[in-house]
């Protein structure tokens, strides 16, 4: 690594942008990580620095069958579009990855719709349609959506690993006298279990984290952490929320973090 | 799984194969062209030609793994056009050797075993004496990313050969090593070939290397077929101007034909050799085959020509000396470096091409 | 020996062959593809069919006509793209000199920073818009920052407003502006660069003359990107918004759910849809134009 940039201008020149990174970086993580802190505040109120430190916010949330029952919806929602997202997922990106090049990229266009029509649009109405259908308030309704949101991630992480394996390895299975699908068993899928944990892992935030459609699909009973968490903002800002949210930035973390350990490569995730 | 039993040991004996008006195309571009080919039992044929002639299409045709167009292909007396690779129980060889690196190389070898259901200890015996054929013998828990290139190869060869196919396909194994190690390979590949009998079809760049291997060879240009035949007479007789331009060192000089007489350079040409029905001819001549000289008085049978030395190159065992004739055109010339007389860039020599040596083959691009 | 009839045949078998795999590896797909597009169409149709549909029942673009008289819809339309536009600009100021910086540095330390990027980038939007929203309130930690500071003198109404919406959406949205921008600088060849320094360029003119032109793309799609989600967002602006900050997806859930104006909200959606596909039709199309048509000039 040399002492200069691509530029050919030697980083010490560079500093002062440098700087002004780190400045952003810090603009970007501080809210995070200032609200993690103020939910271990003893008071009723958040501030920062908190002038005594208790755990009384998560203790409220465990306490609160409000709370964790929308928990529980969320994770077996989100437990739930992983395994659908993931394998049908997988499977599409490898059909369309044996296509000709002309139709896989029509046809990739229309798995990544949902990544750019409005998420309001798509709660909205699949409102509508669910109430027509009676879907509306259950979770399997729940899941399809975000089966729906996490189908374009998952393809495109697929895709991108698939991208990478030397097909030879496929044809060289089938000679030796594996079938097409014992190839993919044996030979192709353990070399892109990396890629695929990744997009199960993704699917599984993108469903855990989503607000809008959660908002309008899953009502009462099955409303979800985060639509709770949305009427609560609206009407009071209760600290038990600082705490559902460092839940929440931790899951996060913890995805992120095994997402990066998984792939060992530098970190851009995938889905752009 | 549809795969014939594996034969017992050493009693493999090769498939023959039928090529029969194989066509593929991409787009307008034709791959093959209505290719027909005999493989005998047994035979090691070689695909010669440039990159891009289609040699490695006709090899996945017969692998399975390019669907033509048209035609057949028949391994004995099977049909097998349609049948998917999986089933067409023949060993492959690839140019980059395509190991499973989630797998050891035990692992690799014994894969097509444990897919045609063998005992685990016949398994362990079948890999471990394939391993000593392949002069491997231990490596069995090496990593794949452990082994160096020709390690690799041999490592695929041995996965390709252990559940002892009647057909052997291989794809460039050896360009990716280089040359001392290349040459050993060919001469362990020959020998593991006259060893085990079965028919062995292989692609190459190389015409020295085909050459050295083959029974027959068949050299592709643009889809076709040129020449099939054996080494000594694709290099002596080739076929038409491509076989002779890529098949060994030469020099082609236009010929022209007037009321009967040849004419190449301004020298009227003598020649021993049949002539090709064609318009378009070339004088084929190997720089091995021009003699110098010592007067320029003509003889009989012998073609002489005044040439220019341009330059003399230093290869070691040999001297390459570029000359030019009286109309521009240029000629190589090879000779030992020991038997050379001082030639010198500038002189003057006279050269001679006997009649039996002077080929004439008609124009192909 | 010449078989062909045989080969003729053959012709017809190996097509229907080649035509038999393909649908088998469309079949793969065809889960994937059903649900996309079912549960795309579903929605999309239905909320067509409602803004089709005039509250007394009548069908035609009744709900088209009301929509561009009511100036509460057109205003929310103006806001949205205001906002949006802002937004967008504000992140691009932002995010080009900080994905240039980190495009420069050496991958040890761009790698460290990106992480700075990739976890707001997965927290959930509605954590990052709380967590503004208790940062700018009249006692939150900004106003207390500004105060102490001496910068002002009573806290600034930095929330349930414009302000605080436009900074909370900067916020959620630069990753996404990042993230294409720094993939497509980190792609520039290099040996540009090089050339135009060996020719003898300043480096302030390098970067003008030659780097900015070949980050054009990067810049086109991340902007684009960002511009169309800001076009829909709902749940910042409704939060950090307090009520008074009305985009089109804020209008759209009104009139659903207060007013129960499904032809209404659906017209409003549709015309959402369209001005969002429009924009995402637009960037492919100066994508594939390429670079010379965006920097006017040729690298």
């Amino acid at each position: 690594m040399s002492d200069v940039t691509i530029s050919h201008v030697e980083h010490r020149q560079r500093i002062w942008l440098y700087a002004l990174a780190v400045v952003i970086a810090i603009l970007l993580v501080a809210p995070s990580v200032l609200v993690v802190i103020m939910s271990f505040t003893a008071s009723t109120f958040l501030e920062f620095p908190p002038r005594a430190y208790s755990l009384r916010w998560y203790r409220a949330y465990l306490d609160s069958p409000a709370w964790t029952d929308a928990t529980y919806v969320s994770v077996v929602t989100a437990l739930w579009t992983v395994a659908l997202a993931t394998p049908i997922g997988t499977a599409a990106a490898y059909g369309l990855h044996a296509l000709g090049l002309r139709i896989r990229r029509g046809l990739i266009g229309v798995l990544m719709l949902p990544l750019f029509v409005p998420h309001i649009l798509i709660a909205v109405g699949l409102f509508f349609a669910y109430v027509q259908l009676g879907l509306a308030n259950t979770i399997p309704g729940l899941v399809a959506a975000h089966t729906l949101l996490a189908l374009p991630l998952v393809v495109a992480v697929v895709t991108a690993g698939l991208s990478s394996f030397d097909r030879n390895q496929e044809r060289a299975a089938q000679s030796l006298g594996a079938s097409p699908l014992g190839a993919f068993m044996r030979v192709t899928l353990p070399q892109i279990r990396l890629s695929v944990l990744s997009a199960a892992l993704f699917a599984f935030i993108t469903s855990f984290d989503e607000g809008i459609v959660a908002l309008f699909v899953a009502t009462g009973e099955t409303s979800t952490l985060t639509r709770r968490m949305f009427l609560a903002l609206r009407d009071a800002i209760d600290p038990t929320i600082a705490a559902i949210s460092t839940g929440l930035i931790g899951i996060t973390v913890i995805v992120v973090a095994a997402t990066q350990i998984v792939a060992g490569r530098d970190g851009r995730p995938a889905g752009n | 799984m549809d795969v014939s039993p594996v034969a017992g040991a050493n009693g493999a004996r090769g498939l023959p194969v039928k090529v029969r008006a194989i066509t593929k195309r991409y787009g307008t571009m034709a791959a093959l062209e209505d290719v027909y080919l005999d493989i005998a039992s047994g035979e090691f044929l070689t695909l010669l030609g440039p990159s891009g002639s289609g040699k490695t299409t006709l090899l996945m045709v017969l692998a399975g793994f390019v669907r033509p167009d048209a035609g057949d292909v028949h391994f004995g007396d099977r049909s097998v056009v349609r049948l998917p690779p999986h089933k067409r129980d023949i060993g492959l060889v690839f140019q980059n050797h395509a190991l499973f690196p989630h797998l050891n190389v035990f692992d690799n070898i014994a894969f097509p075993l444990r897919l045609r259901g063998l005992a685990k200890a016949e398994i362990a015996d079948r890999v471990a004496g394939t391993l000593d054929l392949v002069q491997l013998a231990g490596f069995g828990d090496r990593r794949v990313t452990q082994l160096s290139g020709g390690q690799a190869q041999r490592v695929a060869l041995a996965r390709a050969i252990v559940f002892e196919p009647r057909l052997l396909l291989m794809d460039e194994p050896l360009s990716a090593l280089d040359r001392q190690l290349r040459e050993h390979m060919q001469i362990e590949l020959r020998a593991l070939h006259e060893k085990l009998g079965m028919t062995t079809v292989y692609v190459t760049h190389d015409q020295r290397e085909a050459l050295t291997m083959s029974d027959r060879i068949g050299v592709i240009n643009r889809g076709r077929l040129a020449q099939l035949d054996r080494p000594e007479r694709v290099y002596r007789e080739p076929a038409d101007s491509f076989v002779a331009g890529f098949v060994g060192e030469s020099s082609l000089l236009p010929v022209e034909q007037s009321s009967g007489t040849l004419r190449v350079a301004g020298v009227t040409l003598r020649t021993l050799r049949p002539l090709p029905g064609t318009h378009r001819l070339v004088l084929v001549v190997r720089p091995e085959q021009l003699e110098i000289l010592e007067s320029a008085a003509p003889q009989t049978d012998y073609n002489l020509f005044r040439a220019t030395v341009r330059r003399v190159v230093f290869q070691g065992d040999s001297l390459l000396i570029n000359v030019a004739l009286g109309d521009g055109s240029e000629l190589m010339l090879r000779r030992a470096a020991a038997r050379a007389p001082g030639l010198a860039a500038g002189a003057e020599i006279n050269l001679g091409l006997h009649a039996k040596d002077a080929l004439v083959v008609a124009v192909q691009s | 020996m010449r078989t062909g009839l045989a080969t003729a045949a053959n012709a017809q078998a190996l097509r229907a062959d080649a035509a038999g795999e393909q649908v088998r590896y469309l079949g793969l797909a065809a889960p994937a593809l059903l649900i996309v597009s079912v549960l795309l169409a579903l929605p999309v149709g239905w909320m067509a069919w409602l803004s089709l549909l005039a509250q007394d029942g009548s069908f035609g673009l009744a709900n088209y006509r009301d929509l561009a008289l009511e100036t509460v819809n057109l205003d929310s339309i103006l806001t949205t793209f205001r906002i949006s536009a802002t937004v967008t600009l504000i992140c691009l100021l932002l995010g080009y000199p900080f994905a240039y910086a980190l495009a420069e540095m050496p991958r040890r330390w761009s790698n460290l920073l990106m992480v700075a990027v990739i976890l707001p980038y997965w927290t959930s939007i509605l954590v990052r818009t709380y967590a503004w929203l208790v940062l700018l309130q009249r006692r939150g930690l900004v106003n207390q920052a500004l105060q102490t500071s001496g910068i002002v003198d009573e806290p600034l109404r930095l929330v349930h407003n414009e302000i605080g919406t436009i900074i909370g959406m900067t916020h959620i949205m630069l990753p996404f502006l990042i993230l294409p921008l720094y993939a497509a600088m980190r792609a520039i060849d290099r040996s540009y660069i090089r050339a135009a320094a060996s020719l003898g360029a300043s480096p302030v003119r390098v970067f003008w003359t030659v780097f900015v032109p070949l980050s054009l793309p990067g810049v086109a799609s991340g902007t684009f990107l960002i511009f169309v989600i800001c076009l829909g967002f709902y749940i910042t602006p409704a939060i950090l918004g307090g009520g008074r900050v009305a985009m089109v997806a804020q209008q759209i859930e009104k009139s659903l759910t207060l007013y129960a104006h499904f032809g209404a909200a659906s017209a409003l959606g549709i015309v959402l849809l369209v001005l969002s596909m429009a924009t995402i039709w637009l960037a492919v199309r100066l994508a594939e134009r390429g670079p010379t048509s965006l920097a006017g000039t040729r690298p």
